[in-house]
């Protein structure tokens, strides 16, 4: 996974990409998996929130594979830039300070303003469902989704296909700023946008500084573990 | 802290701690307020600003 980066997907087909992968995963795999395994969708225990997570991202790989080898070059790991550095560990201290100290400055002054809407436990919500829903081998698992498999697989679509084509289109700053507007808002509750445009502004900055994505995934991982280690705490 | 209710919404509302003195409002030491358990149906809602906040991206 060290080899060159090629030209990423052209707009359209990452366009493509996403759409099906979204449909296809979180739509359609997603709430059927809830429903094979008899589970509530609105609040999933954490063994079928790693079912339906992990069916939603099987699928996402497989659309992944084919818009690779359908409108890419078929090197899955250049196509999307999967390479690691000895420097992206960088991506560590970048993503537990972006949860640490930018997260909560950027919400401070939201606070001030709008002290209901952005109330620290409505934008803690969903961290802590999933936190106390879990107990025992079940955290073991709750952190294997959120610290595993949603960095890795969120980052290859997100910054290695969406970001990528974005400043291909629109040039780096433009491309970084769209593509993480696009990361924030695909997730479930408004409150957190913001939080999340500044952590996907953080990953993606890995993205245009090195063109791969070893650091966005590092960053991520540590952002999602950290926040996880203070929702247990 | 300082703990206000309303019955008719079922919801309690945990503040930093008030300035002035408000006889429909109680104040708390850390360690009761972080331990308060709402009566069955009633929501907490801690409006404290609180240093850090957990957020994860899934």
């Amino acid at each position: 996974m060290s080899g060159p980066t090629h030209p990423p997907l052209r707009l359209a087909p990452a366009v493509v990409t996403w759409v099906v992968a979204w449909v296809a995963g979180m739509i359609l795999a997603g709430p059927l998996v809830a429903v094979a395994v008899d589970a509530d969708f609105d609040s999933l225990a954490t063994q079928d929130l790693a079912a339906v997570a992990a069916s939603g991202w099987a699928v996402s790989i497989v659309v992944l594979v084919f818009a690779s080898r359908r409108w890419g070059t078929g090197d899955f790991w250049a196509d999307y830039a999967v390479r690691f550095r000895p420097s992206d560990v960088l991506g560590i201290p970048a993503g537990a300070l972006a949860q640490f100290v930018a997260v909560p400055l950027l919400y401070w002054p939201l606070q001030q303003l709008w002290p209901d809407t952005f109330a620290s436990d409505e934008i803690e919500r969903r961290a802590q469902e999933m936190v106390d829903r879990a107990d025992g081998w079940l955290v073991v698992l709750l952190a294997l989704v959120v610290v595993v498999g949603a960095p890795v697989v969120e980052e290859l679509m997100y910054r290695g296909l969406l970001q990528r084509s974005l400043m291909s289109r629109l040039g780096p700053a433009l491309g970084l700023f769209a593509g993480s507007v696009w990361f924030a808002l695909v997730h479930p509750q408004p409150v957190e946008y913001p939080g999340l445009l500044l952590a996907g502004l953080v990953f993606g900055g890995f993205v245009v500084a090195t063109d791969r994505i070893g650091g966005a995934i590092l960053a991520h991982a540590a952002f999602n573990a950290a926040g996880l280690a203070m929702a247990l705490s | 802290m300082t703990l206000t209710y309303q019955y008719s919404l079922a919801q309690v509302w945990l503040d930093e701690l008030a300035a002035e003195r408000d006889p429909h409002a109680y104040d708390l030491c850390s360690r009761h307020g972080n331990r308060l358990t709402p009566p069955q149906g009633w929501q907490v809602r801690d409006r404290r600003r609180s240093p850090a906040i957990d957020l994860i991206a899934v």
